[in-house]
């Protein structure tokens, strides 16, 4: 998971797996504790720019998306 | 040309007005950007003494016209988006108490539609609720969090709340 995006749509097929029972819950539980602290650093760091009060550049949240024909 | 009727004067000026129209719009317009302190008083002014008759008058008008008053309006917002919000957030740090006691007033008066809304942000994890979910305890505002990390935000809420009811079972 290099980006939001990307952890976004691993956090959906999670829900899914969940949901039909291909995932644990305990297994559910450890990613989506990953998944928090992930969201949480992002946080911290959107938090200091805005302390800062500059434009942030942060690789893991500026993503653009391909566009699939 | 002189008239020493004023009727006829008058009739004289409104035909001479009609058939330089441009041209007259032009030298008007030209007056009050060159007299812009002036005309502002003279409007005030204006406005003071006829205070009552041009609020009727508006009244009347708005609600003859309410489609084309409301489309107007919205118009108007979307335009000056920016310039309304940063006003109001003026006027509500400048006015903190008259704020509170109107907050405190519409929550009372408006209990349950308050909580019906936030039932509906909760149930339907709207960016609204999840954003709060984010920006509590930070500095961080609304527009400072972009969309894909609401998303995230959203996906995650959705499994905790699925392993809680889980758990609960």
């Amino acid at each position: 998971m290099k980006n939001v995006v990307e952890l976004r749509t691993q956090l959906a097929v999670a829900f899914e797996g969940l949901s039909n029972g291909e995932l644990s819950s305990k297994d559910a539980s450890e990613m989506a504790n990953l998944a928090g602290k992930m969201i949480n650093s992002a946080k911290v760091q959107l938090d200091y720019h805005a302390l800062r009060k500059d434009t942030p550049s942060i690789k893991f949240l500026h993503v653009e998306e391909d566009v699939k024909n | 040309m002189a008239y020493a009727c004023p009727i006829r004067r008058r009739k004289y000026d409104r035909e001479w007005y009609q058939n330089n129209k441009e041209k007259e719009n032009e030298r008007r317009k030209k007056y009050r950007e060159a007299n812009k302190e002036k005309e502002n008083e003279r409007r005030k002014k204006y406005y003071e003494a006829n205070k009552e008759e041009l609020l009727k008058q508006n009244k009347k008008y708005r609600e003859e016209n309410k489609q084309k008053e409301s489309e107007r309006a919205k118009k108007y917002r979307e335009k000056n988006r920016e310039k309304i919000l940063e006003k109001e957030k003026k006027y509500r740090e400048e006015n903190k108490e008259k704020e509170f006691k109107r907050r405190k007033k519409y929550q009372k008066a408006n209990r349950e539609k308050i909580s019906e809304r936030r039932k509906r942000d909760t149930e339907n994890l709207t960016d609204y609720y999840v954003v709060r979910f984010i920006i509590e305890n930070t500095n961080l505002t609304p527009k400072d969090i972009p969309q894909e990390l609401i998303e995230a935000k959203r996906e995650l809420i959705k499994i905790r709340r699925f392993i809680k009811r889980e758990n609960q079972k």
